[in-house]
C-alpha cells in the first residue's frame, strides 16, 4: 500500500517512534509551546503570594530552606507537566489522505476525530506569539459542527502548515467539484473545478508532496500542466504562487488586494470608539454632579474597562491585516501578536454585511463582515468573521465582487445593483427599493428613509441605518428562510418587519416597518426567488457530466479509511491491511 | 401557485390551514402547571401574611385565566400552508410571525409528541434549516396529518437538495 499521504511532513516533524505509514506526529516541541503558559503562571502565583506576604506582614525575606522547598514544588510541577505534556504529544497522531484529515489524542481517554475534506469550511493557521518567535503554527481545520469542532494541529513547522493548508484547501476544493455540491461551491467557481473531475487513480499515486491527483493536462485546459502543481512541501507556500491557474486568466490567484496600514486602523478604531466612549464620560460626569460623590465612579470604571478591551481587541486582531486573493476565494492574514492566517472560500460565504459607523462616515471608512458556516459568531475560537476591519468605498466594491458567491458588478447598472452604490452613499429610496412608507417615521424618526430591501439580480440587499449605515447582502440561493412579523403597533399602521434568515453569523439582516401589503407580496416572490436559484444551482451543469454522489467509483484498495482502523488498539500497531 | 401569477399582499387572505382544536383543551390542561407556584405563593401566604403574597397570587390567577381565555384564539392563529415551493408557517395574536421556508432549505424535520400532546392525539412538527433563527413549528397536528407533512416535506426538500 502505498502511502495515502498527499502531504508529507518534513523529517522533523515525525519524531522517531513506530508510526503506521501515512501517520503524523505533531513536532516535538509542542508540548513545551504549550506549557511554558503553566510554569509562568506558577512563578507568578508564588511571587505575587510572597510579595503580598512581605508588604502586608513585613516578613522577611524568603530563607534558603523556604527557596528550595519552593524550587522542589516547582521542579515537580514541572517535571509532571512535562511528562504530561510528553506523552500526550506521543500519543497524539494525525493523518491527511485523499478523503479526510484525522486527529487521535488522548493517553487514557482516546479521542479520535476525523474531518471529511468534502466537509471542510475552512483552513486556519494561527500563530500565537510564543509559537511565532520559534517559527511554529497551529493548522486548524473548521468544520460546519459548531464550536469545538475544529481539528487543531498544534503545531507544526511554520512551512509545513502552511504547505499542509494549501493540500487541505486544494483537496477540498476538488471534492466540493467532484460531488457537486451545489450550495457549498459557488457559481462563480464553477468553470475551473468542473473541469478538475478526475479523481485520483489511486490515492497515493503521486510520489510525493503536494500533488493529490495526477492531473491529466489537456482534457482540463483551465490547469496550466507543470506549474499547477509545485512538487514538493514547503514549495507551494500561499502568496508566492499556489496552484491552479484561473480560467480566461479573469483572477490570478495570490494577489494581493489590499493591506490596512496601521494609522488607518487605529484612527477607525479611535473613531468608532470615541461615541461610547463620550456617552460613558457623560454619564460619569453627570452622575458624579448629581450624586457629588466619587464613588458612582465604580459604575462607569467597568463599562471603561470593557471599551478599553475591545479596543486592545480590535487592533491586535486587526494589525497588519492583508487581503489576497486565492484559488479558494479570500485569503486573509492579521494579528499583531497572534498571527492568522484564515481563508474564505467565497463558495461557503452566506452573506455579507457592509457597515460604517458614524464618525467614519467623515473618513468614507467601511468595514465588511461575512457570515461562514463553522465560524459562527463573531470572533470567537474560529476565525474572525471579518474581511477587512476598515477600508475604503472603492475597495468594498472591489471585496464585494471577490467575496459573493455569485457574480456581481457593484459598478454594473444593468443588475440592479446600482441601489448598491446609491445605497452606501446614502441616497433616498430609489426605484426597485421597498423602504418604508412615510407613516414609519412615528415608529422611525430618524431611519426610516434609508432601511429598505431590494433583490437585485443574484442578491437581495437591506440596508439600515440613517447615522451609522448598514448594507447586508444575501445572495438568492443562500437565503435559509424568512419571516414577517407585526406587533399590535405595527398592524394598527400597517407596517410589518422583515427578518431574512441566515446561517450563524454577525450578519442578521432586518428590514424594519415595510408597507404590510408590499412587504408581503415581497416575501413571497422572494421566496420563489430564492426555490429558483437554489435549484438552479443545483440543476446538474452541462458538460462535463459529473457523476452522481453514489455513481462515484469507490475508493481503490488501499481505501483511505484502512489506513488507520478507528478502535481501541495500541498505539504502535501496525494498520490492517 | 406558479410563479407567474401575482404574489398575494395579504397573508391572512391565504388559505391556512388550521390545526386540530384538541391543542385547545391540550394547552388549557397545560395552564395547570401554573398551579404550582401559585400554590407555593398562597402557602407563603398564609404562613407569612402579606398583602403582597396575595397580589401575587391574584397576578398568577389572572395570567392563568387569560391564557385560558386566549388559548382559543391563539390555536386559530396557528396556521400553515404548503405551497408549491415553499411552506408558509403563521402564528400569534399579539405579535403576529409568518414564517416562510423554501423546501429546498430543509435540513431536518422534527414530529414530536409530549405526554400531554399524546393524551390528546396531538403532535407538532418543528423544521430545521441551517438558520438558528428559522422559527417554524406547527403544534396541534393530528398523527395521520403530521406523518403526512413530514413525508410531503421529506420528499420535496429531497428533490430540491440543495446543501447549505
Amino acid at each position: 500500500m502505498s502511502a495515502p499521504t498527499p502531504w508529507r511532513a518534513a523529517p522533523d516533524a515525525g519524531g522517531a517512534g513506530p508510526l503506521p505509514p501515512g501517520w503524523h506526529r505533531l513536532h516535538p516541541a509542542s508540548p513545551a509551546l504549550r506549557s511554558w503558559k503553566l510554569l509562568v503562571l506558577l512563578l507568578l502565583f508564588y511571587g505575587q503570594s510572597r510579595g503580598r506576604g512581605l508588604l502586608d506582614g513585613g516578613g522577611e525575606a524568603p530563607g534558603l530552606f523556604e527557596l528550595l522547598t519552593a524550587g522542589a514544588v516547582l521542579l515537580l510541577i514541572l517535571v509532571v507537566a512535562t511528562a504530561g505534556g510528553i506523552t500526550s504529544w506521543w500519543f497524539s497522531r494525525f493523518a491527511v489522505d485523499d478523503e479526510a484529515v484525522r486527529l487521535h489524542t488522548g493517553v487514557l481517554g482516546r479521542q479520535q476525530r476525523s474531518a471529511r475534506l468534502d466537509r471542510v469550511q475552512a483552513v486556519d493557521i494561527v500563530r500565537p506569539p510564543t509559537a511565532r518567535i520559534f517559527g511554529f503554527a497551529e493548522v486548524r481545520v473548521e468544520v460546519a459542527g459548531g464550536a469545538g469542532s475544529a481539528i487543531r494541529l498544534a503545531y507544526l513547522r511554520r512551512a509545513d502548515a502552511e504547505a499542509l493548508q494549501s493540500t487541505l484547501l486544494d483537496r477540498a476544493q476538488q471534492l466540493g467539484a467532484e460531488v457537486g455540491e451545489p450550495g457549498l461551491v459557488g457559481p462563480a467557481q464553477r468553470p475551473e473545478e468542473a473541469l478538475d473531475l478526475r479523481r485520483p487513480a489511486g490515492p497515493g499515486t503521486a510520489p510525493s508532496g503536494l500533488s493529490t491527483p495526477d492531473h491529466p493536462s489537456t482534457a482540463d485546459g483551465a490547469l496550466t500542466p507543470g506549474a499547477a502543481r509545485s512538487p514538493g512541501p514547503g514549495a507551494a507556500i500561499p502568496g508566492s504562487s499556489t496552484t491552479l491557474a484561473t480560467p480566461a486568466g479573469s483572477r490570478p490567484t495570490g494577489r494581493p488586494v489590499l493591506t490596512v496600514p496601521l494609522p488607518r486602523l487605529l484612527g477607525s478604531v479611535a473613531l468608532s470608539t470615541l461615541p461610547p466612549f463620550l456617552v460613558v464620560v457623560l454619564v460619569s460626569v453627570v452622575a458624579l454632579a448629581v450624586t457629588g460623590s466619587g464613588a458612582t465612579l465604580f459604575g462607569t470604571a467597568p463599562l471603561l474597562l470593557g471599551l478599553g478591551a475591545t479596543v486592545w481587541r480590535d487592533v491586535s486582531r486587526g494589525g497588519a491585516w492583508t487581503v489576497e486573493t486565492s484559488q479558494a476565494g479570500l485569503r486573509l492574514r492579521h494579528g499583531l501578536l497572534e498571527r492568522r492566517t484564515q481563508s474564505i472560500p467565497r463558495g461557503r460565504v452566506q452573506a455579507v454585511r457592509v457597515r460604517q459607523p458614524v464618525l467614519w462616515r467623515f473618513t468614507g471608512w467601511w468595514r465588511m463582515e461575512v457570515n461562514v458556516a463553522g465560524y459562527g459568531l463573531e470572533d470567537g475560537e474560529g476565525g474572525s468573521t471579518r474581511v477587512v476591519p476598515v477600508c475604503s468605498r472603492a475597495q468594498v466594491d472591489e471585496l464585494l465582487a471577490l467575496v459573493l458567491p455569485v457574480a456581481v458588478d457593484p459598478g454594473d447598472v444593468t443588475d440592479g445593483l446600482t441601489g448598491l452604490t446609491a445605497t452606501l452613499d446614502g441616497a433616498p429610496a430609489t426605484a426597485g427599493w421597498l423602504c418604508s412608507p412615510r407613516r414609519a417615521r412615528l415608529l422611525d424618526p430618524l431611519g426610516w428613509r434609508r432601511q429598505g430591501v431590494l433583490a437585485a439580480r443574484e442578491v437581495i440587499l437591506v440596508r439600515h441605518g440613517r447615522l451609522s449605515r448598514r448594507l447586508d447582502l444575501v445572495p438568492h440561493g443562500r437565503l435559509q428562510s424568512m419571516a414577517v412579523g407585526r406587533g399590535p403597533l405595527e398592524r394598527r399602521m400597517r407596517l410589518v418587519t422583515l427578518v431574512l434568515h441566515s446561517t450563524p453569523g454577525p450578519v442578521n439582516p432586518v428590514a424594519p416597518h415595510l408597507d404590510a401589503a408590499r412587504a408581503a407580496t415581497f416575501l413571497l416572490a422572494q421566496a420563489a426567488r430564492t426555490e429558483a436559484a437554489a435549484s438552479a444551482e443545483n440543476a446538474p451543469r452541462p458538460a462535463p457530466a459529473l457523476p452522481a454522489p453514489s455513481a462515484l467509483p469507490p475508493p481503490p484498495s488501499g481505501d483511505a479509511h484502512r489506513i488507520w482502523s478507528p478502535g481501541p488498539s495500541p498505539s504502535g500497531d501496525a494498520p490492517p491491511r | 401557485m406558479p410563479h407567474g401569477s401575482p404574489a398575494p399582499d395579504d397573508l391572512d387572505a391565504l388559505p391556512w390551514v388550521r390545526v386540530s382544536p384538541r391543542l385547545v383543551t391540550a394547552r388549557r390542561i397545560g395552564l395547570l402547571w401554573y398551579l404550582v407556584p401559585l400554590l407555593g405563593v398562597a402557602v407563603l401566604a398564609l404562613v407569612v401574611p402579606s398583602t403582597w403574597w396575595w397580589l401575587a397570587v391574584a397576578a398568577l390567577l389572572g395570567l392563568a385565566l387569560l391564557g385560558w381565555v386566549l388559548a382559543g384564539r391563539a390555536v386559530r392563529a396557528i396556521g400553515y400552508l404548503e405551497r408549491e415551493d415553499d411552506l408558509l408557517v403563521r402564528r400569534g395574536i399579539l405579535f403576529r410571525v409568518t414564517v416562510v421556508v423554501p423546501y429546498g432549505r430543509l435540513q431536518y424535520v422534527d414530529v414530536t409528541a409530549g405526554p400531554l400532546e399524546r393524551a390528546f392525539g396531538i403532535s407538532t412538527v418543528q423544521l430545521h434549516t441551517a438558520a438558528a433563527g428559522t422559527d417554524a413549528a406547527i403544534p396541534g397536528l393530528p398523527p395521520e396529518q403530521a406523518s403526512h407533512l413530514r413525508e410531503a416535506l421529506a420528499s420535496r426538500g429531497e428533490a430540491r437538495l440543495a446543501g447549505l
